[in-house]
């Protein structure tokens, strides 16, 4: 009963034979595994070199036996300097980098695919700045570690909404635009209610604080912070883990998602509120880091397709790779340290104008 | 036979405004309904309404026995299969990855595509003939090869029901042929199909019923072979339809010649462009 329509060897205008179509699929079912794995391996190198780098240097057999014999140390015995240095200082630093790392990409692949548009990332949508308005205002009435956290997941979730809100009504034909633009006002609105805040505050006390936190920092990370933005992380991948395949759907028109079966305010909702949790974690954990959200995703689906469960693990391993990196150069390079938001947008700006040039297709 | 769409006495529209009188329209399991009618007659509009996506302005719906407003998306979705006009603009995917879009609304919150959802993808794959094609991505292939891609998107749903909008619009001669042949034999196999169409020939090719829209709002229901004539086509496009017979009986349908040949046509207005530079030439001065 299955006629052939349009053998693949007479589809014209296609110069590929049926061999090199087979080899094709071979490659792209390959890729993706030995993409994963290969970053994976290239995640837990530079997590060991990380570890030992810096202005108290630890050779990697130290980190590594320090790793292996955590449980060896005899109760009571005090633990050494290079203990101390990698399980209180620099462990939660490299993980904090990490997580950051992998929930800025994560929130940007998810923000890419509900918004249908290639320029969604936290940064440019408004989580971010309302994130950091949220967790500014809550350094300022001097709340808790928990509540700066919540008060920038609330920020930052009211700040996506509005710029959607915006960005719908504005009578353009053109979406993106109107998004875009929507994102850029609110933006600014944002900052200026930062800088206010910023006014009110105490210059002594809070104004130090809040300036050094807007900077963006991994060198305060404390464990406890660390435990913190885990969580969110956590809370805030999960619902993009479990709409992966979902998430597909979103590249169709809304009458099409719907005709699928699909509830799409139940999976845009999930995506938008997975990414701005996690976004808002970041921010109140290491401030606001720009370009890892919108250039990180890019590149993955240079790698890999763009089809959103092969690309979200992609994504997060090279987010938190490129953020490892980032802030391991940046307390490297100079004697006062360089704060990551600086370093990603030196990076970012030209990767996303390499990867625009790369494109050959679309 | 199984009675999979019964719409009585339905009203659709836009702000109120019904683009038809009522129409009723059933759809058995095993038959082809021919949507056919002019440009902006309301064809897309039905059916975004008999998918819920536009709410009828009065008038009933049931997907077998049960009226649409009831049927959870998913229901829905396991019932009717939808290729619009113009299907999205996955480009990126492979047409492997954009098929599996027709199955994902059966998956589980979290799961991965089984072994019967691969299944689903490569059987419609095959069916569209597009098995050299699962790896590309449709931003490399053409218009008519991504309209393939949607129908077997919709045919992984594994739907009771196919709505398809103008499914050869883009298609070559060839494919035109084989897309019919397939709904046909999709139908064989107990399939309820709708489809649009601006070729009142492929209704005979592959159509058990036609609705066809014609001027001031009225519309006809019934059999191709009763509803598929000169004088019905006529009617609905406003111009002369013309039948020759095939060898086999059956007829093939062409506009009409037309009414004046265009060399007098042209002869009677070549004073024209003349009465107007006068007239011009007349307000200058």
């Amino acid at each position: 009963m299955a006629r052939s329509l349009s053998p693949p060897e007479e589809a014209a205008g296609h110069d590929r034979g049926p061999r090199a179509l087979r080899a094709a699929r071979r490659r792209q079912r390959l890729a993706w595994p030995i993409v994963v794995a290969l970053l994976a391996l290239a995640l837990v190198a530079a997590t060991l070199y990380a570890l030992g780098s810096g202005r108290f240097d630890l050779p990697l057999g130290e980190v590594l036996r320090i790793l292996a014999g955590r449980h060896e140390v005899p109760a009571g015995a005090a633990p050494s300097m290079a203990e101390t240095v990698l399980w209180q200082i620099r462990g939660p630093r490299v993980l904090a980098a990490i997580v950051v790392g992998a929930a800025l990409a994560a929130s940007g692949v998810a923000l890419q695919s509900v918004f249908r548009n290639p320029l969604a990332a936290p940064d440019l949508l408004g989580v971010s700045a309302g994130a950091a308005l949220g967790a500014v205002v809550g350094i300022f009435l001097g709340w808790s570690v928990f509540a700066i956290q919540s008060a920038a997941f609330v920020g930052g979730l009211a700040a996506v909404a509005l710029v959607y809100a915006i960005g719908t009504v504005l009578p353009l034909r053109d979406r993106t635009l109107s998004l875009v633009l929507a994102g850029i006002a609110i933006g600014s609105m944002l900052g200026a209610l930062i800088a206010l805040v910023k006014t009110l505050a105490d210059p002594y006390t809070q104004l130090p604080a809040i300036t050094f936190w807007l900077l963006g920092s991994f060198s305060s990370i404390t464990v406890d912070d660390l435990a913190l933005l885990s969580g969110f992380a956590l809370v805030g991948i999960a619902p993009l883990t479990l709409m992966r395949w979902r998430a597909d759907a979103l590249a169709l028109s809304d009458d099409e998602v719907r005709a699928l079966g699909i509830r799409l305010p139940v999976v845009r909702a999930a995506l938008v509120c997975g990414a701005t949790l996690a976004t808002s974690g970041t921010v109140a954990a290491a401030g606001i880091i720009g370009w890892i959200g919108l250039v990180v995703p890019h590149a993955a689906r240079l790698l890999v397709g763009a089809s959103f469960p092969r690309v979200l693990p992609v994504a997060m391993l090279m987010g938190a790779l490129l953020m490892l990196a980032i802030d391991t150069l940046g307390r490297s390079i100079a004697q006062a340290e360089v704060p990551p938001g600086v370093l990603t947008a030196l990076v970012g700006a030209p990767v996303l104008f390499a990867l625009m040039l790369g494109r050959r297709d679309g | 036979m199984a009675e999979l769409l019964r719409a009585r006495a339905l009203a659709f529209g836009y702000e109120r405004r019904a683009l038809t009188a009522p129409i009723d329209l059933t759809l058995n399991a095993g038959e082809i309904v021919v949507t056919l009618g002019p440009n902006g007659a309301g064809k897309s509009t039905l059916f975004r309404t008999l998918l819920g996506a536009l709410a009828p302005l009065a008038g009933t719906i049931h997907w077998g026995a049960q009226p649409l407003a009831e049927l959870a998306p998913r229901e829905l979705a396991a019932r009717v299969a939808w290729v619009p006009q113009q299907p999205g603009a996955a480009f990126e995917l492979s047409v492997e990855q954009y098929v599996m879009l027709g199955r994902l609304g059966r998956l589980a919150l979290g799961a991965s595509p089984g072994s019967a959802d691969r299944e689903a993808v490569a059987h419609a794959i095959a069916r569209l003939g597009l098995e050299g094609f699962r790896a590309r991505p449709l931003s490399r292939m053409s218009g008519g090869e991504r309209q393939l891609a949607a129908i077997a998107r919709a045919l992984a749903q594994q739907a009771s029901t196919l709505l398809l909008d103008e499914p050869t619009a883009s298609l070559d001669f060839g494919n035109q042929g084989r897309v019919l042949d397939t709904l046909r034999g999709l139908a064989g196999d107990g399939l309820g199909i709708v489809y649009a169409t601006h070729d009142p020939n492929h209704a005979l090719r592959a159509g058990t019923h036609a609705l066809v829209y014609l001027p001031d709002g009225a519309t006809a229901f019934g059999t191709v072979d009763l509803l598929i004539e000169p004088g019905v086509l006529s009617r609905a496009y406003g111009v002369g339809v013309e039948a020759a017979r095939r060898a086999s009986g059956r007829p093939v349908f062409a506009l009409a010649e037309p009414a004046a040949p265009p060399g007098f046509a042209r002869a009677a207005s070549a004073g024209a462009p003349e009465n107007r530079a006068s007239r011009a030439g007349e307000q200058n001065g």
